[in-house]
């Protein structure tokens, strides 16, 4: 068995993200894979007090999943996200993870390439993988998102992978083949 | 009297930075239209609500960027405002926008501003355009502050309707200070607010997992 720690947070809530949820799950069979269903937890939102920084460092003040969503990420090789896409950007369900996702980084400023950052508490090489789905979608949209994630990447101290898109009525089983076969290779 | 909408994006309500921009735009605004805050984090998305939005004449979204993008709870307001407009046919009102990154970079809004863009071009809004500040709390009380309030006063104008010869929807502004002078006071003022809570900049950097 790959010893590589995989987690898997989505946010499917109807068919066509069910379909591929279960996809990908079956192609990680023989992986240390953990699944996240953001949808059915009930996850609050970041209320922005910042506590994680400097009252509990590393810690939301709030208890729920996110407090097993984040260790995951933490012991993880690769993470994946799996969303509905929503105006070229992740579903709001999705978005929730990501936003209670800042004890993931430290208060401390870095910067990268020109830019301004959090740091990493957590520095580890790391990839970060997103699947984006609607029933359809422009290439405006996708392109929109591709950038976003990108941005996602640096955020994360991961490695960014190209996201990989789905419209109604794709063969997901295939694409999710190529596309996750070549990533592991 | 035309109706302006102001839909204040931040989970910090109130209290944000988001909120004090909103407060400079209305100042701009300076009764030339019916103005009201709506708070998104504490507000039900309902029909009547949204009944309200599509009926004022503009709306503004301020929100800081939070994980490089829209705050979860203004996607979620996106998303349901957009399955009810779906299903109506009246012009939908102009929509501009506020957005604060804590960076000092404000081009580190532009993914925030494309899917802004992207929500308009999907649901039929008219994109106005708006202001894109880097550094907003630190902007804010420095000498570049009054610069802010110019270019909020200059979007106040043209949401009212003014001419104007400029050809620029998206106003940028940031704090304008050396990117290592900026990570300085930030993490100065980590370390003060950790030491007050009894906690040394060690303990910030605790790995709690």
């Amino acid at each position: 068995m790959d010893k590589r720690k995989i987690v898997l947070i989505s946010d499917s809530a109807d068919l066509q993200g069910r379909i591929i949820e279960k996809e990908i799950i079956d192609f990680f069979g023989e992986y240390d894979l953990t699944v996240f269903n953001c949808s059915e937890e009930k996850i609050e939102n970041c209320t922005g007090c910042f506590a994680c920084r400097y009252k509990t460092p590393g810690k939301c003040v709030q208890e729920d999943v996110m407090d097993s969503i984040l260790r995951a990420m933490v012991e993880s090789d690769m993470i994946i996200l799996l969303s509905r896409m929503e105006f070229g950007c992740y579903s709001s369900a999705m978005k929730r993870v990501l936003d209670r996702s800042i004890p993931f980084e430290q208060p401390f400023l870095r910067i990268v390439r020109g830019e301004t950052h959090l740091t990493p508490r957590y520095p580890k090489k790391r990839k970060l993988v997103t699947a984006l789905y609607a029933e359809e979608f422009d290439a405006e949209e996708a392109l929109v998102f591709a950038g976003l994630s990108q941005r996602n990447a640096i955020n994360f101290d991961a490695d960014w992978e190209k996201p990989v898109f789905f419209r109604q009525g794709e063969d997901v089983a295939d694409k999710i083949k190529r596309f996750y076969g070549d990533l592991m290779r | 009297m035309k109706k302006l909408l102001m839909l204040n994006g931040s989970p910090k309500k109130r209290k944000a930075v988001s909120d004090r921009l909103l407060g400079l735009l209305n100042e701009g605004i300076c009764d030339r239209m019916l103005t009201e805050t709506i708070y998104l984090y504490e507000t039900e998305f309902n029909e009547a609500l949204f009944e309200k939005i599509c009926a004022a004449d503009c709306i503004v979204m301020a929100q800081p960027l939070y994980v490089d993008c829209l705050p979860a709870g203004v996607i979620e307001f996106m998303e349901e405002i957009s399955k009810y407009v779906k299903e109506r046919s009246e012009d939908l009102p102009e929509l501009y926008f506020i957005l604060n990154c804590g960076f000092p970079e404000d081009s580190q809004n532009t993914a925030a501003i494309m899917i802004l863009e992207t929500f308009c071009r999907k649901t039929g809004f008219y994109f106005g355009g708006g202001v894109a500040v880097g550094s907003g709390a630190m902007i804010l009380n420095s000498w570049k502050a009054e610069e802010v309030g110019n270019l909020l006063k200059k979007t106040a104008d043209r949401i009212c309707g003014e001419d104007s010869d400029d050809t620029e929807k998206v106003y940028r502004i940031n704090v304008g200070m050396a990117k290592i002078l900026f990570r300085a006071k930030s993490d100065k003022m980590w370390i003060e607010a950790g030491e007050k809570k009894g906690l040394t900049k060690k303990d910030l950097k605790k790995k709690y997992y």
